[in-house]
């Protein structure tokens, strides 16, 4: 049951972290949602694979997996925002009231 | 500072912990394989897998027990900001700026790992780093004032990360 | 089973939502976010089918191509950055 608990909110965080993809307006907020919710998503999905498998050797491979996504998710979005800052692509600003 | 054989050693029951987790059978030709690979690969990577004059503390035991609880707060907060970015999503309420921020840490690795901490956590990613200044992309920015900013975004993860690494 | 189906299909759901950027994205780089994306969902929903089938090997899979998509994403992102290296 808790399995399936973890594994819901993965899936709600996935899901919001793909729509953010399509509705915001530049490259970098788009990067935050990307991210943030996907990072945090794994993490609640594989954890809740680990709850429902237990202990053994399956599970830790599980962990290994997670490791590596975490290890690897923020510098992949480092290095786009980077290279897109290098290129010179504005970030957006929203416009102020006056 | 470390000694030559002792980072050796160390590369190499990396390596080997690795290969029992991944290869999964404990029969002689398998381990001797994996020994063997093992020595081979930590002989040509130990020198940048542990750096001579890394600068951490020389106590190991507590050191991984700090890396523990800094990883159970990074979780905690990176739900935090999930759920905040998951309400901006469906609100479209954001005004994003760039700030730069300083940070007083001087190892390479703990301002990886600071860099990393804060793409991953309070609605924010590192752009680029020049020296120990951070260009940061703020999601939903409060403020833009140079040390205000930094207190916010840099948090508490600076003071643990200044206790793991000097 | 039906636990199974629901995972996949949601998981499939979203990658075909990050599709619509690949295909309009109006920038390279957007492109590329949405191809991270679709990659690092392509790696959970193997780990959920080694999990839920039990077949083992699709974990060595998932291992190998959250590699192969990380060493991917750098080398894109490095050559989208150009020439101008004198930027340090």
């Amino acid at each position: 049951m808790i399995a399936y608990l973890f594994i819901f909110l993965g899936l709600v965080f996935i899901f919001f972290g793909t729509l953010g993809i399509i509705r915001f307006p530049d490259i970098y907020t788009r990067l935050q949602t990307s991210s943030k919710c996907d990072a945090a998503g794994a993490i609640a999905l594989l954890v809740g694979l680990i709850v429902r498998e237990g202990l053994d050797s399956l599970s830790l491979k599980i962990l290994i997996i997670l490791v590596f996504l975490l290890l690897t998710n923020p510098v992949a979005s480092h290095a786009i925002a980077r290279s897109a800052a290098i290129r010179g692509i504005k970030p957006w600003r929203k416009k102020k009231k006056c | 500072m470390y000694k030559k054989s002792v980072r050796l050693v160390l590369t190499f029951f990396v390596l080997m912990s690795f290969w029992l987790v991944l290869s999964q059978n404990l029969q002689p030709a398998s381990l001797l394989i994996g020994a063997l690979f093992s020595l081979l690969a930590a002989l040509l990577s130990f020198d940048f897998f542990i750096k001579p004059d890394e600068g951490m503390h020389s106590k190991a035991i507590r050191t991984i027990w700090l890396l523990l609880i800094y990883v159970f707060i990074l979780i905690y907060e990176m739900f935090l900001a999930s759920i905040d970015v998951v309400y901006r999503v469906i609100t479209m309420d954001i005004n994003p700026e760039v700030v730069m921020i300083k940070t007083d840490i001087k190892s390479d690795l703990g301002i990886v790992l600071l860099a990393n901490s804060i793409t991953l956590t309070p609605g924010t990613i590192t752009i680029d780093i020049e020296g120990d200044h951070l260009y940061v992309h703020w999601l939903y920015a409060r403020t833009t004032h140079f040390g205000h900013a930094a207190e916010l975004i840099k948090g508490r993860f600076e003071y643990w990360l200044g206790r793991i690494f000097i | 089973m039906t636990a199974v189906t629901i995972i996949i299909t949601v998981l499939g759901i979203t990658a075909s939502l990050a599709l619509y950027r690949v295909i309009f994205g109006p920038t390279p780089w957007d492109r590329l976010i949405a191809v991270n994306l679709i990659s690092s969902k392509v790696v959970m929903i193997m780990v959920a089918a080694a999990v839920l089938f039990e077949r083992r090997i699709y974990l060595d899979v998932a291992l190998v191509y959250a590699i192969i998509g990380f060493v991917s994403i750098i080398a894109i992102s490095k050559f989208l950055e150009g020439e101008d290296t004198d930027r340090k």
